[in-house]
């Protein structure tokens, strides 16, 4: 016993550590919060210390379903050069490198897609779920799959398909079975495992797509507009058609400008009874009710950041293409261009990729943008065409309102009608699954159930009828994009896009030139519906009436498109589609951009000579501001009505009468213009806004017309004042309260300090908003309404700050048709979406400075790709027998 | 027997070398599992070869910093795995330039497991070592 006396302090100091190591290895090992265990994810051989940077330089990886050997080779951007043969072959081998740059991002939209996000960020993701399930992306991406597994075994094309969405599943579920341990710092942070991809992933990515361009509650807010402001005032303000549209497709005639008539003030307490009424059974409270109804719906909205983001992004999300025949180029061929103005986020939204099928006899040769998480190419060229899009302003959803019966039936056709219902079982992390019950009406599934909503109104049910509740085709397009040799095939091709609603721009190397306005565009039974309905689903329907039933489809036959025009060009920057020649005018035109961006596009392309890419890559950049050309010289006439200025007033002058309205980050006068003009708004509509409801704010369009056509029209009159105001009263008052918010901002009266790029400012955050993982913010040129745009309020409710914008011009591609080699592009951020790789932001600098990279589309061969590019890894995929 | 009680000595001699030595190896190895208290079964085994608890937890914790140490470079040098550590630095604390703290906060965690596992392993050797090896005893107490 003696020995255990000796020993006693040794077994202290042994039991003391122990408890400490014991309790080390319990506080590292489980989670706080968001926080993962910290010794899984911080100590050497664990979590981040196992995040590949960079890919591999030399990759060897076997596949026994490979027909032969794939081999890739990444240029200094990382973009992948994919040499194979045959088409599955090249997809196989896109799905491992796209998974091998973008796992996170595809995993993400294909969870929000299909309402899955609680799985990994467990119950606070409970509601986004449900919203995103309730719009049934994941239901019709199924529907799509089964139809077209069916379809496959007697249509070669669908057969094609369906093997090439197989092959790229294999091919991003290689990379997740090869590296689970070495995942991207999100699944580290989140940590979850990658669970395989199916090819219902890819289709629900076109579905989230068809989302991101088409969900739209601007039928809501236009009958608030009108239900607020009455007729008259409405068709004033928001009316068809809008001033100042150029239509995309040239060949319908063109709009008049039409003056908006200045007419006499109505008292706000009369516009709704006198103005809206006409429909026999339809009082004025039960007008009102519905106006509330709606209105609740929208503020409910609220809670769902998701869609008060859809809500925003609606005046954001934009784009441009132009497509210059060779009688106005150098070359005597075609030059096309496309810049897709979406929301700019780390990783971006594109994918780079040049596919080369070297089969002997093989015929594709193709450099594109794609989706990560989808194998066919967005926009780009083979070396016989190449195509551009920007999103065409259809109205693809209508919105149906009902008065519910009970739970389980509601009111349609005066008729008990009984809901259908879906049950879905939503897994959680860290929770037992959730069973959500989904009713749907006639049209659609209801969101009243989720969306919380007055007591008085839990009779009353809100439903949406959309384009993509169906089985939609556009991978079939997209395909035979690849594979058509002029525009002619291409144009024909675009017959299956059913989903996505495109201005498809497009040319081929036999100097042809094409523009086609396009999506399933409905067409609604409109006889029975209130007068004041403007019909073509631009505002709610009453469902229970069966108002605004979808009767049709339009004809693709009857869809308008160009192709060869007299003029020498075509573009689309999504204004209108189509001039007043058209037969469906009032179906496909839905509101659309304001023209701005497009008026500079026609206007440089009219006068376009010996263009060459240098031009194209100058005109993408261009920061002429149009809107400031229309507005300064009224601001600069109202302020020479001034007897004499202050200081401050004649610097500010003397700012804008010199200025060329380029809207340089390192100009003063873009300040003054923009902050000014945005004043001029404001005031001119708050005090009926202020008085009457909150009618969201006409166009910009709208004001200058107003500005040139009538300079006495009551709106610019300060209803809160007894003077009568106009035009000129409503500038100066918007000039001298922005010239002291600026001189507060600034914090100084030196007005040659106030530079552009300190109050407008690009911030690119990340795809998860985690902080630490975005860039900037960095002062930026341009503007919502220039070529090259950045978006951004700086005055608001009479106080002035930094805009930053999160949006813009997405992806960057000039294709020349005369030499395809010396086709350019670029994207806002990196081809790698790992954030300490090089490539994740190294193409974002350059886009920043207004650069482009090659593509090395004739690189046709590695060798010589490896003889013009400099080359950082190289996969081969070898075939192995089973 | 004179060849293995020389050999002990030698050990116990040089055993603050050894120990450093052997945790360090043991320790870089386990970094290719993914299972990362496995850190301290190295220091245990370095800490095992010292006959001291105080030598066992010092030269634990050196052998742990070095091999860890030699992890970090490797991995900031070829995988940039420090700009991972200042995004993560931002995403806890919301400050940048936190990358290199976080880091040597790393480091300092694995020093205290080196420490931890090696006084557990010369504390395990002290106890045991009486029972199968009484002619050590002696050398041992001294």
């Amino acid at each position: 016993m003696e020995i255990n006396q000796k020993q006693k302090p040794t077994i202290i100091k042994l039991i003391i550590a122990s408890v400490i190591s014991i309790g080390m290895i319990i506080a590292f090992s489980i989670p706080f919060g968001m926080i993962p265990p910290l010794g899984n994810l911080l100590f050497p051989g664990n979590g981040i210390w196992d995040v590949p940077s960079e890919v591999d330089e030399y990759e060897i990886l076997e596949d026994p379903n490979l027909s032969n050997d794939v081999k890739v080779y990444r240029d200094e951007w990382g973009i992948p050069h994919i040499y194979g043969y045959g088409e599955k072959d090249l997809m196989f081998a896109l799905g491992y490198v796209q998974a091998q740059d973008r796992m996170i991002q595809m995993d993400l939209v294909r969870r929000i897609a299909r309402g899955r996000l609680s799985e990994i960020v467990g119950p606070d993701a409970l509601d986004t779920d449900k919203f995103n399930i309730l719009k049934l992306e994941e239901y019709w991406a199924n529907e799509t799959v089964k139809y077209l597994q069916s379809k496959a075994s007697v249509d070669p094309i669908f057969e094609s398909n369906y093997q090439m969405l197989l092959r790229f599943a294999d091919g991003i579920n290689k990379y997740i079975e090869t590296n689970q341990n070495k995942k991207p710092f999100e699944y580290q942070f989140l940590d979850v495992k990658i669970a395989p991809w199916e090819i219902v992933d890819t289709l629900v990515y076109s579905k989230y797509m068809s989302e991101y361009f088409t969900w739209s509650y601007k039928d809501m807010q236009r009958y608030e507009n009108m239900m607020i402001l009455g007729n008259d005032s409405y068709n004033e303000l928001y009316g068809f058609p809008a001033p100042y549209q150029i239509p995309v497709c040239p060949n319908y005639g063109e709009y008049d400008d039409i003056s908006v008539p200045s007419s006499e003030f109505i008292p706000p307490s009369s516009l709704v009874t006198d103005e809206i009424t006409a429909q026999p059974d339809s009082s004025d409270t039960a007008e009102s009710q519905t106006m509330n109804f709606i209105s609740s719906f929208l503020d409910g909205l609220q809670r769902f950041p998701q869609e008060v983001e859809r809500m925003e992004q609606e005046y954001i999300i934009g784009s441009n293409n132009w497509v210059i025949s060779g009688n106005k180029t150098a070359s005597g061929k075609p030059l096309l261009s496309t810049d897709m103005h979406l929301g700019l986020t780390l990783p971006g939204m594109w994918y780079e990729a040049h596919l080369v099928d070297i089969t002997p006899g093989a015929d594709l040769n193709l450099y594109a943008v794609f989706v990560p998480g989808v194998p066919l190419p967005v926009a780009g060229h083979t070396d016989y065409l190449g195509w551009g899009e920007s999103i065409a302003s259809f109205d693809l959803i209508d919105w149906y309102y009902y008065n519910g019966i009970n739970d389980t039936h509601y009111e349609y056709k005066g008729e008990a009608k009984a809901y259908d219902i879906m049950v879905e079982s939503i897994p959680i992390k860290g929770q037992e699954p959730e069973e959500y019950i989904i009713k749907s009406t006639v049209h659609g599934p209801v969101f009243t159930d989720l969306v919380p909503m007055p007591e008085n109104f839990s009779e009353n049910v809100i439903a949406c009828k959309w384009t993509s509740y169906n089985i939609t085709l556009d991978f079939l397009a997209m395909y035979e994009f690849m594979h058509a040799k002029n525009v002619y095939e291409f144009d024909e091709a675009i017959r299956y896009m059913d989903l996505l609603p495109l201005n498809l721009a497009f040319g081929d190397v036999d100097g042809n030139i094409g523009i086609r306005p396009n999506a399933k565009v409905p067409i609604r039974n409109d006889t029975d519906i209130p007068s004041w309905h403007p019909g073509g689903g631009d505002m709610p329907y009453n469902g229970s009436k069966g108002e605004g039933e979808w009767i049709d489809y339009l004809d693709f036959e009857d869809r308008p498109y160009c192709i060869n025009p007299e003029q020498g060009f075509l573009s689309s920057a999504n204004q209108y589609i189509a001039g007043p020649d058209y037969p469906n005018v009032s179906v496909i035109n839905d509101g659309g951009a304001v023209g701005y961006r497009a008026r500079r596009i026609n206007n440089l392309l009219a006068n376009a000579k010996e263009f060459t890419v240098d031009d194209m890559k100058t005109m993408v950049l261009d920061i002429y501001s149009v809107r400031a050309g229309n507005f300064t010289p009224y601001l600069i006439d109202a302020l020479d009505t001034l007897s004499s200025k202050t200081d401050i007033q004649l610097a500010a002058y003397n700012e804008l009468k010199n200025w060329d309205y380029l809207m340089d980050k390192d100009l003063v006068a873009p300040t003054l213009y923009h902050v000014c003009i945005e004043a001029f708004l404001e005031l001119t509509f708050q005090d009926e806004q202020n008085t009457m409801g909150s009618f969201s704010r006409p166009s910009y369009a709208v004001l200058e017309n107003l500005t040139k056509n009538a300079p006495d029209s009551k709106w610019f009159d300060n209803i809160s004042t007894p003077e009568i105001e106009d035009r000129d009263d409503m500038i100066l008052i918007a000039f001298n309260s922005v010239l002291e918010g600026l001189e507060e901002y600034y914090g100084t009266s030196n007005v040659s300090t106030w530079k552009w790029g300190e109050v407008h400012q690009i911030q690119i955050d990340h795809i998860m908003g985690l902080p630490g993982l975005g860039v900037g913010p960095y002062p930026v040129s341009g503007e919502a309404y220039t070529i090259n745009p950045s978006y951004g309020s700086n005055f608001n409710n009479g106080v002035v700050s930094t805009s930053y914008s999160r949006s813009g011009a997405s992806e960057r591609i000039i294709v020349d048709f005369g030499n395809m080699n010396n086709s350019v592009s670029i994207i806002p951020s990196g081809e790698r979406g790992i954030s300490s790789s090089i490539h994740y932001t190294d193409q974002l600098e350059m886009y920043l400075r207004g650069e482009f990279h090659p593509q090395y589309f004739d690189a046709t061969d590695p060798e010589t790709l490896q003889e013009w590019a400099n080359i950082e890894s190289i996969i081969i995929f070898k075939k192995v027998e089973n | 027997m004179n060849k293995m009680k020389q050999a002990v000595e030698i050990i116990n001699k040089y055993s603050p070398y050894f120990a450093i030595f052997l945790t360090f190896i043991f320790s870089f190895l386990f970094t290719l599992i993914p299972f990362w208290p496995l850190a301290f079964v190295a220091a245990i085994f370095g800490g095992f070869l010292c006959t001291k608890m105080k030598c066992g937890a010092l030269s634990a914790m050196i052998g742990i910093i070095i091999s860890w140490g030699i992890y970090i470079i490797i991995g900031i040098m070829r995988n940039n795995t420090n700009i991972l550590f200042d995004q993560l630095g931002v995403l806890i604390t919301g400050s940048t330039g936190l990358g290199f703290l976080l880091i040597l906060v790393v480091l300092i965690v694995g020093a205290i497991i080196g420490m931890l596992g090696g006084t557990i392993g010369s504390g395990i050797r002290i106890l045991v070592e009486p029972k199968f090896f009484p002619e050590n005893t002696k050398e041992i107490q001294d």
